[in-house]
Parts: C-alpha cells; sequence; structure tokens
C-alpha cells in the first residue's frame, strides 16, 4: 500500500481556538498541523481575534485553500456558548474574569459538537478552558502536543522542538521552560 | 508570511503543562491509531472489495469484518513459524 495515500486518509477533523493557530503561525509551521489533521473548523468569533493578533493574511490563506473553515453559530448555539464562556471565566485557572473574553474558545467548543463536522479533536491551550472541555469529555491537544509528535516521528529534529517553542515565546506566547524541555525530552525518548 | 508581526494569544492566561502534553500526545497517538484503523477498509483497490462482496454476498462470511478476520488469521496460520502463538480460537 503507498503509504503516502495512507496516511493523508488518516488525519483528524479538528476544531482550534485561536491560540494553537497563531502559535503554529508565529514560528511558520503550520504544515505540522497539515501532518495529523485533515481540516480544521473555527467560529466566525475567531476571525476578529485573528485580525487583531495579525495573523488575518495567515487565516485567510488557510481558508482559501480548504484546511480552514469558518462556521456561524445558530441562536441555539450562541446560548450554549456563553453558558459555557460563564465556566471558563469561573474557572480557578482563568485570569481573565469577563465570560465575553472566552467566547470564542467557549463557541469552539460549541463546534465540536455539531454531528455533521465529525469532529474528533479540539485544540486549546489555556488551562480554563481546558478545564471546561475536559467536563464536556472533548478530546483536546494543542499546537505543543503536535510538535512533540512530530520529534517522536523524526519529522523534526529536537534542536527544532526548542527552537519553534522558543519563536512562539518570544512574541509573547507563554510556553514555560518545563513545557520545552519536556516537548523535547517527549521527542527524544519516542524516537 | 510577516509571522515577526503575529501577537500571541490570551498572554494573561495560563497555559498548558507538561502533564497536559503528555496527556496531549497520548491523545494524538490514540486518535491516530483508532483513525487509522477505520481507514483501512476505504484505503482498499476496488478488486480486493469486489472480492470482500463477494465472500458476502456467497454466504461464505456474514459480512466484511469477518472476511477481514479469517482473512488475516489464515495468513498467519500460513506464514507465520509459531501460528498457534498468535492465533487463538
Amino acid at each position: 500500500m503507498d503509504n503516502s495515500t495512507f496516511y493523508v486518509s488518516s488525519r483528524l477533523v479538528a476544531v482550534s481556538n485561536t491560540g494553537p493557530l497563531l502559535s503554529a503561525f508565529q514560528c511558520g509551521r503550520v504544515d505540522l498541523l497539515k501532518l495529523y489533521l485533515a481540516v480544521i473548523h473555527i467560529p466566525q468569533s475567531e476571525l476578529m481575534e485573528f485580525e487583531r493578533h495579525n495573523a488575518s493574511e495567515e487565516i485567510r490563506s488557510l481558508i482559501a485553500e480548504g484546511f480552514v473553515v469558518v462556521h456561524h453559530l445558530g441562536p441555539e448555539e450562541c446560548t450554549k456558548a456563553e453558558e459555557l464562556a460563564k465556566n471558563i471565566a469561573a474557572s480557578v485557572e482563568a485570569r481573565v474574569k469577563e465570560f465575553e473574553h472566552h467566547l470564542p474558545e467557549a463557541e469552539a467548543m460549541v463546534l465540536m459538537r455539531r454531528p455533521e463536522l465529525g469532529c474528533e479533536v479540539l485544540l486549546v491551550e489555556e488551562k480554563a478552558a481546558r478545564e471546561v472541555a475536559r467536563e464536556l469529555k472533548l478530546e483536546i491537544t494543542g499546537f505543543v502536543g503536535i510538535v512533540a509528535k512530530a520529534a517522536s516521528e523524526g519529522i523534526i529534529t529536537i534542536e527544532e522542538v526548542q527552537c519553534l517553542l522558543e519563536m512562539c515565546r518570544q512574541k509573547g506566547t507563554r510556553y514555560s521552560d518545563a513545557l520545552i524541555e519536556w516537548a523535547q525530552e517527549y521527542g527524544r525518548e519516542r524516537r | 508570511m510577516k509571522e515577526g508581526y503575529i501577537t500571541a494569544h490570551e498572554p494573561d492566561e495560563e497555559l498548558l503543562g507538561p502533564k497536559d502534553l503528555e496527556e496531549d500526545v497520548a491523545t494524538l497517538d490514540r486518535l491516530l491509531a483508532e483513525k487509522r484503523k477505520a481507514a483501512i477498509l476505504s484505503e482498499l483497490d476496488p478488486e480486493t472489495w469486489h472480492l470482500l462482496e463477494e465472500l458476502v454476498e456467497q454466504g461464505i462470511c456474514q459480512d466484511e469484518k469477518e472476511a477481514v478476520t479469517r482473512a488475516v488469521r489464515a495468513f498467519v496460520l500460513a506464514v507465520s513459524p509459531q501460528p498457534y502463538r498468535l492465533v487463538r480460537g
């Protein structure tokens, strides 16, 4: 069997919060997302966030090629998202307590529950949002997880793991030293 | 790409730690493995699919799953030096 064909059809359908995509843009490695994900669904509200973070051009390019698909939420879904955003804001892990701030990640969680999309994994890296996603029994991962997996398969080197995550950190993404070290260690051990 | 200008998402919020990352990679491994298993049948060439359908239509196997199971077991029995350690029942 042709391994490349097999690999393509074995990728996951994801919903992403803004953060993991921004990290991929920050270090210029959207290709790593494409290794494991067939398509990424996002709620409309994230487009404004990408614009605010100067990533409009990048996200529009991914939308144009079909790798990212944008969805409007219906009234019932918006109500559910507001409820989830309040749960995120109420989490002990949340630093920002205004629920409106957490609406995009809450909307991403609502998209995960649309059966017609067949979503399998949610990309989210904020602790508070993860706590709520776990309560909903959603499968979660993030950009760093994808980087670590790519390293474990020899697709990128251990040095690249550090370099890529440091690039994100230099642009303000709060990946800790311990996280970066673990990602490298994981890649090293699993090779 | 103007990657130098892209600012961080949620700079005030705490992000995942090493333990979360361990779970993240385990989740990816598990989901991708499940997906690969599910993809196998859809990757079969048309001729093999036709053979599977013939086995079911002729009543030799109840469904495609049984046909694959019996075929793999028969193959292991044929080629493995110690097949009875691998094939049970």
